[in-house]
C-alpha cells in the first residue's frame, strides 16, 4: 500500500474524545506552589495502560523525527543531550526527591515509536514511565503512571521533574501569548539569546486548555535549570498519569508557531484511551472534530452555560428541530452527541452527530430540557448555552467515524451526502473533464500558492483544475437536497477505499501534479539525430522530458536502451486508473515512470510461454503482457513488435554507418558503439518477443 | 511602453493588438472579464499544483483558467496566429506595475493577494451587544476565525475593534483598476486597508477646519491648526490631498499638521494591522495565515 496524505486520513474521521474524568483536585493552586492533584479514577493498571510485552529497546534509545531533531533517551527515561545540546538533561522524575532509576532495557511498542521503563517500586507506589517519539509530529511525549495497589490506603507523593537545558533561558512564549506564565498556560517556549544561541528553541507542554490541574513550571532568566512541580495523591487501588510534551524546533519562532498550532486533545487521541482516562494534566473529556471542541464525560451528560456554569445530569430533549441553510430538519436526539453555540444573540447552533456530521442552523423547538440527578428539570434558551453533550456510551461512542462521503463547508459544517452516480465537471488546463465521485478520494477547495482546486484521485493522483460548476448539488444523508454555492465548500472527502498505485505508470507533470495510470498511446515516435523510432510506451522504465526545449524527451526503455530526441506530435493520452482519459500537452510533463511489470505468471500457459526460445536476457515485462491475451490482441502486438523491430533494426544500420565514419574520433566513437549495443540488445529483446508471441498464438490455435 | 508579447514555448516572443486578444478568466469567484489595460501579464505556467495566474498591474495577483483553448490572434508581424493555448507560457501585456500603497489587501485562502477597495455599501455585524453597520471606507482591517469565518474582527478607521457575525457571506471587492469580485469570508485570510477614513461627520469637521486654514483672522487660521491637531493622527488620509492645495497657506499649514500628528496616524505608514485573530489575546498580531 502506498503512503497515504495526510490529507485523506481526514476520511476515516477518527474523532478524538478523551475519557471524562472527575475534576476533583478542586482549584488549581498559584504557579508559584506545587500544585496538588487527588483525581484518581483509573482502575488497577491493565490493558492498553501499558505496552504489550513483545519488543524490547536497550538505552540509549535514539529516534529523530522527521523534522530532524534527535531524541536521545536514556535509561531512566531522560532526555539527554536532544539536538546541538539542547538539553543537557531534561524531563528527569523525582518522587518525593529519589530519582527514578535507570533500567537496562524497556519495553518497546509494536511500531518501535514508544518505550516504557518500571516498575519502580516507590513511596508505595509502582510508578511507569512511557516515553513516546511521534517523528512526524515532531515531538516527543512522556506520561508517567502511578498505580497504587494497596486496597486502603491513599499515597500522596510530590513530583519534581528537572531540566538542565544547554543554555540560560531568555526567551519565552507562552500558551496565552505573553513572555510569562498565568494561570491559564498549558504550554511555554523557552530558548536562549536569540543572538548567539545554535541551540533549538523548546516548547514544553505541560497541560491542556481548561484541565484544573497543571503542574508548575519553574524557571529562571538567570539560569539553565527548569523544574516541573507538583503534588498528586494516588487513592487506594487505582492509577493515575501525568503526560507531557517536548519539541525542539529551530529558530525560536518554529517553537513558537508549534506551540501556537500545538492542539493536547488531537495529540492526546494517540494515547491509548484506558491510559488517556487517567491522566491528570490533561485532563476534560473532548470530542475534537474540526475545528469543535465538545466537552464530554462518561457519567453524565454535561451543559456549560454562557455564564461559565456547568450542568451535570440528562438532556432530555427528544428532537432537534434545525432551520439549516438546505431548509428545515429534525434530527432525533439519539443521533446527536452535542451541540454548541454560535450566538449570544441568537438560537444558532452547531449539531455534532454521531455519523461524524455536523450540521449549523437555528434551533426552532424551544429551550433544551436538562434533568437534573434531583429530578429538577431545567429548561435552558440555546443562546443561553455555550456547548452541550451527552454522555459517552456504545450510541453515542468515543470514537466517532463515517463511512459516508462528506462534504466540509467552509462556515464549519461536515455534511454526509450519497456519492453513486455523481460526478462533477472539472475545468483544467488540459482541457474539461467529467470526474466520477467513485474515483476520487477528494476534491480540495484552496490550493496555497495562487491554486484553484484540487482533484485527489483514489489511486493518488493530483491534478488541478476548477470545479465547473458554480452550484454544486448534494443529496445529503440527512435527507434534502442542497444546492450548495462553490464557495461555501473548503473540501469534499469522498468514501471510496484508496487504491494503490501498484503497476501504474506515473506521470509527474511540471506545476506538481501527479497522475497514476496508464499511457494510451499505443506508440511513441521519436525523431533522434539517427532517425525515428518508435516505442511503445509499456516498454518504457522512464522518461524526462526538456523543460527548455519542447518536445524533447530522455526515455530509458525496460532493455537499458536510452532514446534521447523530439517526441512526434505534442500530446500524450495518458488514462487516470480509475479515472478520466486525458491528453496531456508534452510541454506540461516533466518526468515519467512507467509501471512496474507484473510478476510472471506461473499458470501452465506461461510457464510454456516462458519456455519458448528467448534470446533476450530481459524479455520478462513481454512475457507478462501475453499472459491472457486472445488472438487478436496478439495479432496487434505481433504487428506492433514488428514495427518496432523494424526500426531498431533501422536506427542499428544508421549507427554503423556513422560508426565506420568517425573512426578517428574515439569520443564519438565509443559514445554510438554504446547506441549500437543498446539498439542491438533491444533487437534481441524484440525477436525474442516475437517467438513468444508466435508461440502463444500456436497454443491458442491449437485449443481453437 | 512595449508591445504586449506572447510568450510561448518554444521561447518564441510575439508581439500583438491586445485590443483583439478576447479571453475569459474562470476563476473561484466566478468567471471575470480580463482588460489588457488593467493586466502586468497572464502566467499559464505554474508550480505548486497551479493553473493560470493574473497579475494586474495593481500588484494583485488571481488565480485562474484562461480561455479560450485555441488562440486565435492576429500578430504585429502580419499573419494570424491560431495556436493551442498549451504553446503558450505567458502573455505581457506591461513591463512593470504600478503600486499604489493607498488600497486596501485582501489576502486569500490560496495565498492570491488582491489591491483595491471593498465595494459595498455597508456591512451588517451582529455583535453581542446588537448590530452595527460598518461602512467599508471606515474599515482598517479585517480577520475572520477559521472555525467560522463569518465571525469577524473588525478593526475601525480609529483602531477600535468590532467583533461579531457579519451577515453577508461574500464581500464585493474591487480591484483598482481591474473587475470586482465577490470573495467569500471563508476564502479571505485578512483584509488590510492602510487609508481607512473616518465617519463623515469627522470629514466635515476636517474640511470645516481646513477652510479655516485660509480665513482672513490670523486667531481663525490658528485656532483651525490647533483644532486640526488635535484631532490626531486619525485625520492624515483626509488631510494629504490638501498638501497639494492651490492656497499656500494651506499647503504650509497642512504640512506642519501632518509633522505634528503624522507619527500617530493610524498603522503609520505601513498602514493598520490585522485585528488579533481569534483564540489570541489582542494586540499586535502578524499576518494570518490559514
Amino acid at each position: 500500500m502506498k503512503s497515504t496524505p495526510a490529507l485523506r486520513f481526514a476520511l476515516t474521521l477518527a474523532v478524538a474524545l478523551t475519557a471524562a474524568i472527575d475534576p476533583a483536585s478542586g482549584q488549581r493552586p498559584p504557579m508559584s506552589r506545587p500544585s496538588a492533584a487527588a483525581a484518581a479514577v483509573g482502575p488497577s493498571a491493565a490493558g492498553d495502560i501499558h505496552i504489550a510485552s513483545g519488543r524490547t529497546t536497550s538505552f540509549m534509545w535514539v529516534l529523530t523525527d522527521a523534522f530532524g531533531y534527535r531524541w536521545d533517551i536514556s535509561s531512566n527515561g531522560t532526555i539527554s543531550d536532544g539536538t546541538s545540546d539542547a538539553y543537557d538533561t531534561g524531563m528527569q522524575l523525582q518522587v518525593d526527591g529519589a530519582s527514578y532509576p535507570g533500567y537496562s532495557t524497556g519495553k518497546l511498542s509494536q511500531d518501535g515509536a514508544e518505550a516504557e521503563i518500571g516498575p519502580w517500586n516507590h513511596a508505595e507506589l509502582s510508578i511507569y514511565r512511557r516515553v513516546c517519539i511521534n517523528a512526524q509530529a515532531g515531538y516527543c511525549r512522556w506520561i508517567d503512571i502511578f498505580e497504587n495497589s494497596s486496597s486502603g490506603k491513599d499515597v500522596a507523593v510530590s513530583l519534581k521533574y528537572y531540566f538542565n537545558m544547554g543554555e540560560s533561558t531568555q526567551q519565552t512564549y507562552t500558551s496565552s501569548g505573553g513572555a510569562e506564565l498565568t494561570d491559564k498556560d498549558w504550554g511555554i517556549v523557552t530558548a536562549g539569546s536569540s543572538r548567539t544561541s545554535s541551540r533549538p528553541a523548546i516548547a514544553h507542554i505541560f497541560g491542556s486548555p481548561g484541565a484544573k490541574f497543571k503542574p508548575a513550571f519553574q524557571f529562571d532568566r538567570s539560569n539553565d535549570n527548569i523544574y516541573y512541580h507538583a503534588s498528586i495523591k494516588v487513592p487506594a487501588g487505582k492509577t493515575v498519569a501525568i503526560c507531557f510534551f517536548e519539541a525542539q524546533r529551530r529558530p525560536y519562532e518554529s517553537a513558537v508557531k508549534f506551540l501556537k498550532d500545538f492542539k493536547p486533545r488531537r495529540e492526546l487521541a494517540l494515547v491509548p484511551a484506558p491510559l488517556r482516562r487517567i491522566l491528570l494534566n490533561m485532563t476534560g473529556a473532548s470530542l475534537l472534530l474540526g475545528e469543535i471542541e465538545l466537552k464530554r464525560s462518561d457519567k453524565y451528560d454535561l451543559v456549560s452555560l454562557r455564564n461559565g456554569d456547568e450542568i451535570r445530569g440528562q438532556i432530555t430533549t427528544a428532537k432537534y428541530a434545525l432551520q439549516t441553510g438546505f431548509g428545515p430538519i429534525e434530527i432525533p436526539a439519539g443521533e446527536v452527541i452535542g451541540l454548541v453555540s454560535r450566538s449570544a444573540e441568537k438560537d444558532l447552533v452547531k449539531l455534532v452527530l454521531a455519523g461524524g456530521q455536523v450540521v449549523a442552523g437555528e434551533l426552532t423547538n424551544g429551550p433544551l430540557t436538562i434533568r437534573l440527578p434531583g429530578g429538577t428539570e431545567l429548561k435552558v434558551p440555546p443562546k443561553g448555552i455555550r456547548q452541550a453533550a451527552y454522555t459517552i456510551s456504545e450510541k453515542r461512542p468515543e470514537q466517532v467515524r463515517t463511512t459516508d462521503s462528506l462534504v466540509l463547508l467552509r462556515r464549519g459544517e461536515r455534511l454526509a451526502f450519497d456519492d453513486s452516480e455523481l460526478r462533477f465537471a472539472f475545468l483544467t488546463s488540459h482541457g474539461p473533464l467529467d470526474l466520477a465521485a467513485g474515483d476520487l478520494s477528494a476534491i480540495e477547495m484552496d490550493t496555497p500558492g495562487g491554486g484553484l482546486h484540487r482533484a485527489v484521485f483514489r489511486n493518488g493522483s493530483l491534478l488541478a483544475g476548477l470545479l465547473g460548476a458554480e452550484r454544486i448539488g448534494l443529496k445529503l444523508k440527512l435527507g434534502p437536497s442542497a444546492e450548495l454555492p462553490r464557495w461555501q465548500l473548503g473540501r469534499i472527502l469522498f468514501a471510496a477505499e484508496e487504491l494503490a498505485p501498484a503497476g501504474l505508470s506515473k506521470l509527474t507533470l511540471r506545476n506538481g501534479d501527479v497522475l497514476y495510470g496508464t499511457f494510451s498511446d499505443k506508440k511513441w515516435t521519436i525523431q533522434t539525430k539517427l532517425g525515428e523510432v518508435a516505442v511503445a510506451p509499456a516498454d518504457v522504465a522512464s522518461g524526462q522530458s526538456s523543460a527548455n526545449s519542447l518536445g524533447h524527451v530522455q526515455l530509458v526503455l525496460r532493455t537499458g536502451t536510452k532514446i534521447g530526441g523530439k517526441l512526434a506530435g505534442d500530446y500524450v493520452g495518458f488514462q487516470v486508473t480509475p479515472g478520466p482519459a486525458m491528453k496531456i500537452f508534452v510541454g506540461k510533463i516533466s518526468a515519467f515512470v512507467g509501471a512496474e511489470p507484473a510478476k510472471p505468471d506461473t499458470s501452465e500457459e506461461a510457464t510454456t510461454t516462458t519456455s519458448a526460445p528467448t534470446g533476450a536476457a530481459d524479455g520478462s515485462s513481454e512475457r507478462t503482457t501475453l499472459a491472457g491475451k486472445g488472438l487478436p490482441e496478439l495479432e496487434k502486438l505481433l504487428r506492433d513488435r514488428t514495427a518496432r523491430m523494424a526500426a531498431t533494426q533501422q536506427a542499428l544500420a544508421a549507427v554503423k554507418a556513422k560508426l565506420a565514419a568517425v573512426m578517428n574520433d574515439a569520443g564519438l566513437r565509443d559514445q554510438l558503439a554504446k547506441q549500437a549495443g543498446s539498439l542491438m540488445a533491444e533487437l534481441n529483446n524484440l525477436q525474442a518477443t516475437i517467438a513468444q508471441i508466435r508461440q502463444q498464438q500456436a497454443i491458442l490455435t491449437q485449443r481453437g | 511602453m512595449i508591445d504586449p508579447l506572447l510568450l510561448l514555448r518554444t521561447g518564441d516572443r510575439l508581439a500583438f493588438d491586445p485590443e483583439l486578444l478576447k479571453c475569459t478568466f474562470k476563476t473561484r469567484h466566478g468567471t471575470v472579464p480580463l482588460d489588457s489595460k488593467q493586466l502586468l501579464e497572464v502566467r499559464l505556467h505554474q508550480g505548486g499544483h497551479g493553473v493560470h495566474r493574473a497579475v494586474f498591474l495593481n500588484g494583485s495577483k488571481l488565480a485562474g483558467l484562461l480561455g479560450p483553448e485555441q488562440i486565435i490572434l492576429p500578430l504585429k508581424l502580419g499573419p494570424k496566429l491560431n495556436i493551442s493555448r498549451d504553446m503558450v507560457l505567458g502573455i505581457r501585456f506591461a513591463a512593470e506595475t504600478k503600486e499604489d500603497p493607498d488600497l486596501a489587501c485582501a489576502r486569500l485562502s490560496n495565498e492570491d493577494e488582491l489591491f483595491g477597495r471593498l465595494s459595498d455599501e455597508a456591512y451588517v455585524v451582529v455583535t453581542d451587544f446588537g448590530t452595527v453597520n460598518v461602512k467599508p471606507k471606515n474599515v482598517a482591517a479585517m480577520s475572520f476565525d477559521e472555525a467560522d469565518p463569518t465571525r469577524i474582527a473588525i478593526t475601525l478607521w480609529d483602531g477600535s475593534t468590532l467583533r461579531g457575525h457579519i451577515q453577508q457571506e461574500a464581500l464585493h471587492f474591487e480591484i483598482e483598476p481591474g473587475p470586482v469580485l465577490d470573495l467569500h469570508v471563508g476564502q479571505i485570510v485578512g483584509l488590510t486597508s492602510p487609508r481607512a477614513l473616518p465617519p463623515d461627520d469627522v470629514v466635515k469637521r476636517v474640511e470645516k477646519y481646513v477652510a479655516m486654514l485660509s480665513a482672513a483672522s490670523y486667531q481663525d487660521r490658528e485656532e483651525a491648526q490647533r483644532l486640526l491637531v488635535e484631532m490626531g493622527g486619525k485625520i492624515v488620509p483626509l488631510l494629504k490631498k490638501y498638501l497639494t492645495d492651490a492656497d499656500p497657506e494651506i499647503r504650509q499649514r497642512i504640512t506642519v499638521i501632518l509633522e505634528r500628528i503624522g507619527s500617530e496616524a493610524p498603522g503609520g505608514s505601513a498602514g493598520n494591522p490585522l485585528p488579533a485573530a481569534f483564540g489570541q489575546p489582542g494586540g499586535k498580531v502578524g499576518l494570518l495565515m490559514r
